[in-house]
């Protein structure tokens, strides 16, 4: 399909071009890793360079149930420090968060939040949104 | 912390084709209960990936009072690795879900009517939905608009010919995409229709972002009234 089409919305993010690092808190244990600009992406899940893609890429279980690809809100994360090196929430995002339990106005979708490493931040998992989706009636 | 139920392991029936790049991947349900809506997807967990279990997800192509093994409908995506993972398995072969999830499912109640649009395998859903609607009995006028790179690759094209031949209440509109024909082409398709009808659009993001802004736009929808299922 052509790129040229007016009403294709572009994906708003820019990946880090510089060293940065992550603190992610999650089940009461704090973790942080090293982002290098070079190593992203990590893998094809998440947008490039997103909190998903970098929780993949250090081992760190972050839910992801939709793979990734903004199809449901279990990869929910809170940006507790940070939040302004990250990119905007786009209306997908925004209509997705609306399901997780829980949302703050630091809410995030791993999959889409992409920091852009001007700083490091840090994320919580929030313990009450792991396996989710496993609770929602069929 | 996995909940009742999930994960589960299904084994695999058979792969066949379902055109020139898509593939059905038929899974047997007899090793445990999984139930889904018409509509919604499987999070499959595959052991492949530079971090397995590599999460993907696939949407059902029959509902799951139909009879018969778990079909799951994908596209043959060259460098996609959950992709050439699921073409190589064979019969008896397992495969974990990790959960069953998605909200791209009929509307409730049902509206007057509802025009789905849907590009190559973002049918799938589709189908299913269509398959819960003749069950229902007396179910809303329903268009199905259906675009594809090309007309070998309207992935459920016999099904939804003959259902439009049997059922007055459908109406399908393939449109082959070859030649560089806009995608959104598909719009020239659609039947007059007032705000009773709910639109309904899937696909991947470069086709559902442009036909949702195009309906908002042409006819008037706010954005949250057109439901949509992107693949990626």
């Amino acid at each position: 399909m052509a790129g040229t089409n007016p009403y294709i919305e572009k994906a708003h993010f820019t990946p880090a071009v510089k060293p940065f690092r992550v603190t992610i808190i999650h089940d009461g244990e704090e973790q942080v890793v090293e982002v290098r600009p070079e190593d992203i992406p990590y893998g094809r899940t998440g947008l490039p360079g997103s909190i998903l893609d970098i929780c993949e890429g250090h081992h760190i279980e972050l839910e992801h149930t939709c793979g990734g690809v903004c199809a449901c809100s279990t990869c929910h994360v809170i940006v507790r420090e940070g939040g302004d090196s990250c990119n905007e929430a786009g209306d997908d995002e925004l209509d997705q968060l609306e399901e997780a339990p829980g949302i703050t106005i630091q809410s995030r979708l791993g999959c889409q939040c992409v920091p852009n490493g001007e700083r490091d931040i840090i994320i919580e998992i929030p313990a009450w949104n792991r396996n989710a989706v496993k609770e929602t009636p069929h | 912390m996995p909940m009742s139920g999930f994960p589960v392991t299904l084994r695999v029936r058979d792969l066949r084709n379902a055109g020139p790049h898509a593939y059905a991947l038929n899974l047997e349900r007899d090793a445990a209960e999984l139930e889904w809506q018409p509509g919604q997807w499987a999070s499959l967990r595959l052991p492949v990936g530079p971090h397995p279990p590599l999460v993907r997800a696939y949407s059902f192509a029959q509902p799951a009072w139909v009879e018969g093994p778990v079909p799951l409908v994908f596209d043959d995506v060259p460098e996609g690795v959950g992709t050439q993972y699921l073409k190589s398995l064979l019969p008896g072969d397992s495969v974990e879900v990790g959960a069953v999830a998605g909200k791209f499912v009929l509307p409730d109640p049902l509206p007057a009517g509802i025009v789905f649009l849907a590009r190559f395998t973002g049918v799938v859903p589709v189908h299913c939905i269509l398959k819960e609607l003749e069950r229902l009995g007396n179910p809303p006028s329903v268009t199905l608009i259906s675009g594809a790179p090309t007309s070998g690759d309207l992935v459920f094209h016999e099904a939804l010919t003959e259902l439009a031949e049997r059922a007055s209440w459908f109406t399908y509109h393939p449109v082959s995409l070859d030649g560089g024909r806009d995608e959104l082409s598909v719009l020239d398709k659609i039947p007059h229709f007032g705000h009773d009808v709910v639109p309904m659009v899937s696909g991947v993001r470069a086709f559902t972002q442009p036909v949702r802004a195009c309906l908002m736009e042409r006819y008037g929808y706010e954005r949250r009234a057109v439901r949509v299922e992107n693949y990626d």
